[in-house]
């Protein structure tokens, strides 16, 4: 019995830290760029089959594509396919977004709304407006007609599953994701840039709401396991006369 | 011809044995319920059967993928929440019913040496 108080305990920790993920999930919905995760699992056997219930292995974040929506901003940009913007932060550490939500500074860089610089890009203070092509190049208009000025390039892990989540929608390379490769927008089997849109986060309320009622139902059920173990510890004390 | 019995063959022993079982059985139940939301995870079976000793419960994983493809985050992994719920209740109310007949035999027993005492 004590197994089974310890496995259906274990279920109801699990699934506490599987609504820890989802309600993180729902609660950055609307968040640009950010990117959903779930909860990972794993029974766990002690040799000779006993069993000892299950973990909570920790979130693992899902890059999907998020929707793609018309935004009104001056420099808003998408990714179409897989690939991250490279910011700078002001200590010169690098960190990896999906958000393009970018602005310019009055040094004439793109900057985030945390602030970061988009490496890579410098719009000259003379340039009345600037637009972004598929391809990332940021075409300036000047008083005297239009000129390039620049590439935005996009960087590809090869594993972005294993990048840290540093919060902000924000993304640090670790030594398990692989090395950072830069790629030029706009192959034809390659991401894509979009200028005048946004990425929304790929959690969808629907989903997140359906695991709500299932990590409940799992919770209660785990809940009743434990009533039971402890109901027949009582009806085991019962055997003793007094 | 003579009826041998097991030493250990007595009421007693096979309502205890069933009490193991029931226990066993909650085990199982619960584990299946704990990993509901595992990835991978192949529930497992109870057989209960007889012996002569009493009854016992072979536990058995049951392999073949009886899980669906889903939806990221979205349970369905093999085990049926509503069978392992059932078997909860239905082992604790077995249990109950195994110990209800040790204390019965534990009684009759009482009450012949008690019987036997007054004569």
């Amino acid at each position: 019995m004590d197994r089974a108080l310890f496995a259906a305990a274990s279920g109801m920790a699990a699934q506490q830290r599987n609504l820890d993920t989802i309600a993180d999930n729902l609660a950055n919905a609307d968040v640009v760029g950010f990117k959903g995760s779930a909860q990972r699992f794993a029974e766990l056997v002690a040799p000779g089959e006993a069993v000892l219930g299950t973990v909570a292995l920790g979130p693992r974040t899902l890059f999907a594509q998020g929707k793609l929506a018309r935004s009104p901003g001056p420099f808003d940009l998408a990714i179409e396919g897989p690939g991250f913007f490279k910011l700078v932060d002001a200590h010169g550490r690098l960190r990896y977004t999906r958000d393009g939500a970018f602005s310019r500074a009055a040094d004439g860089t793109l900057r985030n709304a945390q602030d970061l610089r988009l490496a890579g890009v410098r719009i000259p203070a003379d340039a009345l407006s600037a637009t972004v092509g598929a391809d990332g190049n940021v075409e300036a208009t000047f008083s005297n007609g239009k000129r390039t000025i620049g590439q935005i390039r996009l960087t590809e892990f090869v594993a972005p599953e294993r990048l840290r989540d540093v919060g902000g929608a924000l993304f640090e390379a670790t030594p398990d994701s692989g090395k950072p490769r830069e790629v030029v927008p706009g192959s034809d089997d390659g991401p894509k840039l979009r200028f005048g849109m946004l990425e929304e986060s790929n959690v969808t309320i629907i989903d997140a709401m359906m695991q709500i009622l299932t990590a409940q139902r799992a919770y209660e059920s785990n809940a009743k396991g434990v009533q039971a173990a402890d109901e027949m510890l009582r009806i085991a004390n019962n055997l003793q006369r007094g | 011809m003579a009826i041998r019995y097991h030493a250990r063959m007595d009421g007693i022993a096979w309502a205890a044995s069933a009490m193991v079982a029931a226990r066993t059985r909650l085990e199982i139940a619960t584990q299946n319920l704990a990993n509901v939301s595992t990835d991978g995870f192949r529930p497992i079976a109870a057989h209960g059967f007889l012996t002569a000793l009493g009854v016992t419960i072979s536990r058995e994983r049951v392999l073949e993928p009886a899980g669906s493809i889903r939806a990221a985050g979205l349970v369905s992994n093999g085990v049926d929440a509503i069978a392992e719920m059932i078997d909860v209740l239905a082992a604790e109310r077995a249990f109950e019913s195994a110990q209800k007949a040790v204390a019965a035999i534990d009684a009759a027993r009482q009450k012949s040496a008690e019987a036997a005492r007054i004569k």
